[in-house]
């Protein structure tokens, strides 16, 4: 009888304990509201197609990161050795973004650029949106190296913002690359209105000359001339605009069909899933749920608008300039943000619903793309400075 | 004279190791010393004893293990470290603590003499006992306070004592505190930062300008040679748009489809055309099929 009661009493004990391990009995409000987090952004992902690709392993992390379990347990992302822990090296340490900018490299055609150049220029104006948030966020309070990670949400490229915030403030990595993203995403919501309310109806019928077909040289010459420019100039710069001319070769060599494949397939895919999940694993209820990140989001979306209204504005002075027949349209101005294929395709939109047969969006691929540099380099430039 | 050659070559490779290995110990530097210890770190033993701090700035592992380290500047041998010992191995740029307590059997980091604190010599010798690595005069230190090497590479006293860590590390601000500092509205960065984006987009903007005219040049000169005439009165060359690519494969397409004539499935009329020769005429070949009569 004693051995019976013994046995329960053992067996209860074991079950409370095992209890105490649970997430349930260890979770907090906190743990919540990031895991609703997770699932609004996998609900946008499926139901919305907004960003699917990165905003589902980013939400799914979130709830992975989120899930609550006693430390000794070493399994979560930041106790060292466990395998969330070692994925996170590569974000960590800046692996992942190079990598990805290497298949970005070798899936972008930069023909529209090389055939309109002019296009570059909109690119850098719309880098604005990166140092007007820079400013903004010093003049709140940030310091001067968060700041310059604020600001590079402007640049509209996940993993520029990820590769300079893991640089300057690892801290805050977290909330900017989910600002970043969130607001990639959000692309199609939040610049459509500063587009419209910076252009006349007139400007947004300009018709934009057709551009020329580039020749196989011109292709091959762009990634070298433009490595050798770019990281010459801005050699902290290297890993991204490296990476990035350097998958463009792999490209438009037309010798290594296979390389590029590779490149712009399985490597840029694994590491799409790898970034995306352990950055939202990364976001933990400690160290988001708080007014900084409010502020991240904040400054971010603000970066955004400045950076739409620079491309557009630029484009706009820039029409002064030019004869009639060689305008720009405006609306290719947004586009300057990066965030490839997105501002492209929200040229196009905007511009069809004016006139359904102007076509912006190979027009608007060229400061797409030149955004893409651009913002590496203003990466590259923040990075040199404060580092 | 292969065996020449090759004894050159293994005479090549080992002179090779050495000036190898020679340029490695030779990166090493005296970085810090502490020479009145009261109340700084202490040694393996519990003793708050003198100690050296020598870097290694290079991008690969020296052994310090050979060498000699001495605070007389008549006996350059006065302490050989020991080699053999993975202690002695310095990893890049890293640190190493040598504690000079004047008891060397307290093993391969222990001198055999201490540093004065009223001021001396101290020297780093490489293996051969004569080549000199890096020497330093320090003068009389109060106690725990650390005769330093700074930025500048000039010696200094310094109340903040950093052993196996960079000097100065935790006095010297940082890029972004100093930004901070001088440009707190963050202006000047923006500026700076924009104009730096513009100058570098500008200059591949120029640069493919030039690319396109040299590329339109050469398209012209060639359709002109195609052509037959002169280059001025070839127009748009080289400009064509895609439209115009596509309009061109369309047309080249249905050519072909037209006179496109082995086909599966379709019937043509065009007369078989094979080169004849007697030798590989079947008629020639072969035996006549013969004739079948019939009896009528």
């Amino acid at each position: 009888m004693e051995q019976g009661t013994g046995f329960f009493s053992f067996l209860s004990e074991n079950l409370s304990n095992f209890w105490g391990y649970t997430g349930i009995a260890t979770a907090t409000a906190g743990h919540i509201i990031m895991i609703l987090f997770g699932l609004a952004f996998i609900y946008m992902a499926i139901k919305k197609n907004w960003e699917p690709m990165l905003l589902l392993p980013i939400g799914f992390g979130i709830i992975v990161g989120n899930i609550p379990h006693l430390a000794s347990l070493k399994i979560g992302i930041y106790e060292e050795g466990s395998v969330l822990n070692i994925l996170y090296h590569g974000v960590k340490n800046g692996w992942y973004p190079p990598l990805i900018f290497l298949g970005i490299g070798a899936m972008t055609d930069f023909s529209t650029l090389i055939s309109n150049p002019k296009l570059l220029l909109v690119g850098a104006a719309a880098q604005l949106g990166i140092f007007a948030a820079y400013t903004t966020a010093l003049a709140v309070g940030f310091e001067p190296n968060q700041a310059g990670a604020i600001g590079i949400i402007g640049g509209a490229d996940g993993p520029t913002a990820i590769f300079l915030s893991s640089r300057l403030a690892p801290d805050m990595m977290g909330a900017i690359a989910i600002a970043a993203y969130s607001y990639m995403a959000l692309v199609p919501v939040i610049q459509p209105p500063v587009m419209k309310l910076f252009t006349t109806h007139k400007e947004r019928l300009i018709r934009m000359k057709p551009p020329r077909v580039v020749s196989s040289n011109e292709k091959i010459l762009f990634p070298i001339v433009g490595f050798l420019l770019t990281a010459f100039i801005v050699p902290s710069g290297l890993p991204l605009l490296g990476m990035l001319f350097f998958g463009n070769l792999l490209k438009e060599s037309g010798v290594t069909r296979r390389l590029a494949e590779t490149a712009r397939g399985p490597i840029i895919d694994i590491c799409t899933i790898l970034i995306g999940l352990t950055v939202g694993a990364s976001t933990q209820a400690t160290n988001f749920l708080n007014i900084r990140s409010l502020g991240i989001f904040g400054l971010g979306a603000a970066s955004f608008i400045v950076a739409t209204i620079g491309g557009v504005l630029f484009v706009k002075f820039f029409n002064l300039f030019l004869k009639e027949g060689n305008k720009m349209n405006p609306l290719i101005g947004n586009a300057g943000v990066s965030a490839v294929p997105d501002s492209a395709r929200v040229s196009e939109e905007v511009g069809r619903h004016y006139d359904p047969t102007n076509h912006l969006l190979m027009h608007a691929m060229g400061p797409n793309v030149a955004g893409v540099i651009g913002s590496a380099v203003a990466a590259g430039v923040l990075l040199g400075f404060l580092s | 004279m292969k065996k020449t050659k090759k004894g050159f070559l293994l005479l090549t490779l080992a002179l090779l190791s050495f000036a190898t290995r020679a340029q490695n110990t030779f990166d090493l530097k005296i970085n810090e010393l502490l020479s009145n210890n009261t109340e700084n770190i202490t040694d393996d033993y519990g003793v708050h004893s003198t100690w050296i701090e020598i870097y290694n700035p290079a991008y690969g592992t020296v052994d310090i293990g050979g060498c000699y380290i001495t605070d007389d500047v008549n006996n350059p041998k006065k302490y050989r470290i020991p080699q053999g010992d993975v202690s002695t191995k310095i990893p890049p740029l890293q640190y190493l603590l040598i504690w000079a307590d004047g008891i060397d059997y307290h093993g391969p980091l222990y001198t055999n003499f201490k540093l004065n604190a009223n001021g001396g010599y101290l020297a780093l010798y490489s293996n051969d006992g004569k080549t000199l690595i890096e020497q330093v005069k320090y003068p009389a230190l109060e106690a725990n306070v650390s005769y330093v090497k700074n930025d500048s590479n000039e010696w200094e006293k310094a109340n903040n004592i950093t052993p196996r860590l960079q000097n100065k590390s935790y006095e010297v601000e940082s890029a972004a505190e100093k930004l901070g500092k001088r440009d707190p509205f963050g202006a000047a960065i923006s500026a700076t930062a924009m104009t730096v984006v513009f100058s570098v987009l500008i200059l591949l903007f120029l640069c493919f300008k030039q690319l396109a005219k040299f590329h339109l040049k050469t398209s012209k000169k060639k359709a002109a040679e195609a052509q037959g005439v002169d280059i001025d009165k070839v127009e748009h060359a080289g400009e064509e748009t895609g439209d115009i690519y596509a309009a061109i494969a369309l047309a080249l397409k249905l050519h072909h489809d037209d006179i496109h004539d082995v086909e599966d499935m379709v019937i043509t009329i065009e007369r078989e055309d094979k080169m004849y020769s007697p030798w590989n005429s079947k008629l020639q070949s072969l035996r006549q099929t013969p004739e079948i009569r019939k009896n009528k």
